[in-house]
């Protein structure tokens, strides 16, 4: 072998080349290479191509003369390159060892590969992310339609409720006004506010989760109200064997929420009853410096710091053996707060609790009840049949004219054929509701001063709506103060104070 | 023994090189390795009492394996595309391939192999989804590699078109 044929060796050694004669059938005429190291140890002259090499030459195109494969594994897993071409018309094969190249080449391509999956599968994370954001978004928007529908419900329990407890309360008011007044009526007056309180706590915690509230300042008699907090809680403490101290103020009237003062006392009460087994409950009541202070004290079993953190919160009772619906003192909390107020615990275990209620409210001076005569025609509309007769009675007293109607339609005729000229109308009516009312009497240019009533706790939403139209609103159960001196001014045109 | 060439295209990952392992070898391998180029095998198949030998040409999974690895293609008497189940986008590639393999090479007989059937729970193709397929009188198999279900009847389907040819 002289110098040249050495370099060439060599040369093909390094490239791990194999050359390939053939003929037109694919045998193999002659090699020149290593073809063990390609994985053809037992390569014959004669023999035809293995299949892999023969679909290779099948594959070739040598329309340009030469053809060329790469990365082809062929057997034992060799991978060559592959480049075909005719020398002379005859076919010739160049077979490249491929092998280390491959392995760089695969190492890199595998790299892409797990990186694109990963991609893949960061994006359908990313996808499945968004589904649950949109079911998310769906049950939000599920729950906020049930939440809706569960306001609107209780608007309307609301408004169900009030109509007859307001006329509860109204006919034992005029009952207690009368000779005739007994412990039955007034036992008729106590328990309609302890089930009007009730239904407020319900209604309370619908209208707090709305963040409407809706305060109505008004004259308290505070004589009243202590005594009735003694009838109502003093036969149920002493069916108990607890005493029951009251103590009231000093001072006789302040200007508040009335009903709501009361809810506070009702609640913190009814808890104070209801887990003191032996003992006492007491109400103290002081006012200094325009502001009321009302003490429940018990000597029950206490209330634990870690009870304490959550006795204000809805829903949650101390013990399962107490009955109650848990909304008691979670919603004096919330009306304590509207009030502008402040609630505060001092309780020790196996000893007691004392609830303190602090609500900042006027002196008021005893209102002028001898001159509340009136003058004038009122057209109250109610589909309560009770009700008109209530207002009626209430009306007539202070000295009114009172026409009554039931509906819109007939409230319209009444106008037309008596012009009152005040119009007292509930919201809610038969085949409409105060809003038509109030449309009709502009469509008609009748500039009649309309007082609203609602019982439903939307009436914040009604104010609203209606406050460039309607004089006054009130909700039932309507305070006949209120109502009288809404009443009057609009007949008098004077405020009066 | 009639010799037929068969191409196996398709995406990376959707099985190609596990379809071929368990058809030629009956076994899978659960390791994921790339191919680079093609890897070639044989194997007889005996269709209506005719043996005919598959060159079957495991071609490296590419987003355009038609332009990319033509000079592969040549010869080819029939296709396997495979797309995987578990990917839509497998599957859109998969008629892509097809489309520009059926412009270049006429009506060469398909077949195509949705792959990863152990995995059905996670499948997010579903047979509305191969209507283009069907539509074109492609038989389309619900394949597993790793548990062997329909990759006989795939490759044994194509062979027997081969025959008719």
């Amino acid at each position: 072998m002289n110098i040249q044929q050495t370099a060439i060796r060599k040369f093909q050694d390094h490239l791990g080349l194999l050359a390939l004669h053939i003929d037109g059938d694919g045998k193999v005429l002659a090699w020149h290479g290593d073809a063990q190291r390609l994985g053809l140890p037992s390569l014959q002259h004669g023999d035809v191509l293995p299949d892999a090499l023969m679909s290779c030459w099948q594959a070739a195109d040598l329309a340009e003369g030469e053809s060329r494969l790469t990365f082809v594994e062929i057997d034992d897993g060799q991978v060559v390159h592959i480049h075909m071409e005719l020398i002379d018309g005859q076919p010739v094969l160049y077979l490249f060892d491929a092998n280390r190249e491959y392995d760089f080449q695969q190492r890199l391509q595998q790299k892409a590969n797990e990186v694109s999956l990963l991609m893949d599968e960061q994006t359908r994370t990313l996808e499945a992310l968004k589904e649950a954001q949109r079911e998310l978004e769906l049950r939000r928007q599920e729950a906020q339609r049930a939440s809706d529908a569960k306001s609107h419900f209780i608007a309307s329990m609301s408004h169900e409720f009030r109509t007859p407890i307001s006329s509860i309360l109204g006919y034992a008011e005029l009952l207690s006004e009368t000779a005739s007044e007994d412990e039955y009526s007034r036992a008729i007056r106590r328990a309609a506010w302890h089930l009007l309180i009730l239904v407020e706590n319900l209604l309370d915690q619908a209208r707090f989760d709305k963040r409407e509230i809706q305060l109505n300042p008004d004259t308290v008699e505070l004589d009243v109200l202590f005594d009735d907090l003694l009838e109502l809680f003093g036969l149920q403490a002493k069916n108990r064997g607890i005493e029951f101290h009251v103590t009231k103020p000093s001072i006789r009237r302040v200007r508040v929420d009335g009903l709501r003062l009361r809810q506070i006392m009702i609640n913190l009460l009814s808890n104070a009853l209801r887990y003191t087994s032996r003992g006492s409950v007491s109400l103290i009541g002081d006012y200094q410096d325009d502001c009321l202070t009302l003490r429940v004290k018990d000597t029950g079993p206490g209330i634990s710091e870690e009870h304490r953190q959550r006795i204000f919160l809805p829903f949650q009772r101390l013990d399962s053996k107490t009955t109650g619906a848990g909304l008691g003192l979670a919603i004096t909390q919330q009306l304590v707060s509207a009030m502008e107020g402040d609630i505060q615990l001092d309780s020790r275990v196996g000893e007691g609790s004392e609830f303190t209620v602090s609500i900042p409210c006027p002196l008021e001076e005893p209102a002028e009840t001898a001159a509340l005569a009136l003058t004038g025609r009122v057209l109250v509309v109610d589909d309560d049949q009770d009700i008109l007769e209530l207002m009626k009675i209430i009306l007539e007293d202070w000295g009114l004219t009172v026409l009554t109607a039931g509906s819109v339609p007939d409230a319209m005729r009444q106008v037309k054929a008596a012009s009152p000229q005040v119009v007292i109308s509930d919201y809610h009516l038969p085949q409409g509701t105060a809003g038509d009312l109030l449309r009709e009497l502009d469509a008609g240019n009748l500039d009649i001063p309309v007082i609203l009533v609602s019982g439903s706790f939307t009436s914040s939403s009604l104010r609203k709506t209606f406050s460039d139209r309607v004089a006054g609103f009130l909700t039932k159960p309507i305070s006949v103060e209120f109502l009288h001196h809404i009443v009057s001014e609009l007949l008098t045109g004077e405020k009066s104070d | 023994m009639q010799v037929r060439k068969v191409c196996l295209l398709g995406n990376f990952y959707v099985g190609k090189t596990s379809l071929v392992r368990r058809f030629v070898h009956a076994q899978f391998d659960e390791k994921y390795q790339t191919t680079v180029g093609v890897k070639i095998d044989t194997r007889v198949v005996e269709v209506d009492d005719q043996a005919i030998k598959l060159v079957i040409w495991d071609i490296q999974g590419s987003e355009d394996v038609v332009l990319e690895h033509s000079s592969y293609l040549k010869g080819a008497a029939g296709f396997l595309v495979v797309a995987d189940g578990t990917r839509p986008a497998t599957l859109e590639a998969a008629d892509q391939i097809y489309r520009k393999m059926a412009e270049q090479n006429n009506r060469v007989p398909t077949v195509l192999l949705i792959n990863k059937a152990d995995l059905e729970d996670e499948w997010r193709i579903s047979d509305q989804d191969t209507e283009t397929f069907t539509s074109r009188q492609i038989p389309v198999f619900h394949t597993s590699a790793l548990k062997g279900s329909n990759v006989e009847l795939a490759f044994t389907t194509l062979t027997r078109q081969l025959l008719d040819k």
